[in-house]
C-alpha cells in the first residue's frame, strides 16, 4: 500500500492551509492586543477568534465529510 | 468580573506611554475610508449563494455538493481574515493627542509600523483641508500641524469633524505655552477627553 495515496496528500494540504490561515489569525489577533488603543481592538479581537474558531470548525468537518476515493 | 475588565474599562493604554501622560485625543480616519473594500466583502459574500442557484442541479447531479459545502465554507473563513485584516489595519492607523505630544501611527501592513511624534510645544499652527463632494457632505478631511523650527508638517487624514479636532488642537497648543509644555485637561475642562 502506496502511502502516497490522494487522501493523505489532500489532508497533508488541508492542514498546512489551516495552519497558515491561524498563523495570519495569530497575526492579526497580536497586533490588535498589543498595539490597539483602548477597549475596541480587544473586543475586535474576541470577536475574530470567536468567528475563526467556528468556521475553522465548520471546514474541518466538511473536509471530513468528503470522499476522495469517489471523487 | 475584574479578569474581563479591559474590555470595557481604558485608560487609553499604548505603547510607549510617559507616566502621568493623558490621552486627550484619539483619532481614526473616518469610516467611509474604508467603506468600499467593506462593501466588496459584504458583495462577495453573496457569491456562493449565486453559484449554488445557478448550478445547484449540476451540483446535486454530479454529487459535488460535498466538496461545494467545503469550499463555501473555505471561502467564508478567507473573507472573514480579510474583513478582520482591513478593521486591524484601520484601528491601528490612529493619531493621538496627549497632553505631553502628538503621536502618529501608521501601520501599513503586518510588519510595516511608522510612529512619528511631535511636542506640544513645537506647534506653530493647524490647519484643514476639506476636499471634494463626499468628504464635505461626510464632514472629514486632513489636518496639517505646522511645527516650529523646521518645515515639517504633521498630516493627520481623513479625520471625521476637521474643524472641531483643528480647534481642540488649538486650545491644547495655546494653553501648554507657559506650562512648561504640558497640558492639564483639569484646569482646561472645555476640551473633550
Amino acid at each position: 500500500m502506496s502511502l502516497l495515496n490522494l487522501p493523505l496528500i489532500m489532508t497533508g494540504i488541508f492542514a498546512f492551509v489551516m495552519l497558515a490561515y491561524w498563523l495570519g489569525a495569530f497575526f492579526i489577533l497580536y497586533h490588535l492586543i498589543r498595539f490597539g488603543v483602548g477597549s475596541s481592538p480587544k473586543k475586535m479581537s474576541v470577536i475574530f477568534l470567536a468567528g475563526s474558531l467556528l468556521l475553522s470548525i465548520v471546514v474541518v468537518l466538511l473536509f471530513g465529510q468528503l470522499n476522495f476515493i469517489h471523487l | 468580573m475584574l479578569t474581563f475588565s479591559f474590555f470595557n474599562k481604558t485608560n487609553y493604554t499604548f505603547e510607549g506611554k510617559k507616566d502621568g501622560e493623558q490621552v486627550i485625543l484619539f483619532l481614526h480616519r473616518h469610516w467611509w475610508t474604508i467603506a468600499n473594500r467593506i462593501l466588496i466583502i459584504v458583495i462577495a459574500a453573496f457569491a456562493p449563494f449565486v453559484v449554488a442557484v445557478a448550478f445547484g442541479q449540476i451540483l446535486i447531479a454530479q454529487n459535488l455538493m460535498a466538496i461545494f459545502a467545503f469550499l463555501w465554507a473555505s471561502y467564508y473563513l478567507l473573507l472573514w481574515f480579510f474583513l478582520f485584516y482591513i478593521l486591524t489595519i484601520y484601528n491601528l492607523n490612529s493619531w493621538i493627542v496627549t497632553n505631553l505630544r502628538i503621536i502618529d501611527q501608521h501601520q501599513r501592513g503586518f510588519f510595516n509600523q511608522e510612529v512619528a511624534e511631535l511636542s506640544l510645544v513645537n506647534i506653530q499652527d493647524v490647519s484643514f483641508k476639506m476636499e471634494g463632494m463626499i468628504a464635505t457632505m461626510m464632514n472629514y478631511g486632513n489636518i496639517e500641524v505646522q511645527t516650529a523650527g523646521n518645515d515639517q508638517k504633521f498630516r493627520f487624514s481623513s479625520i471625521p469633524n476637521p474643524q472641531h479636532v483643528k480647534d481642540e488642537i488649538m486650545k491644547i497648543a495655546d494653553s501648554v505655552k507657559g506650562h512648561n509644555g504640558v497640558f492639564n485637561p483639569i484646569e482646561n475642562p472645555q476640551v473633550k477627553q
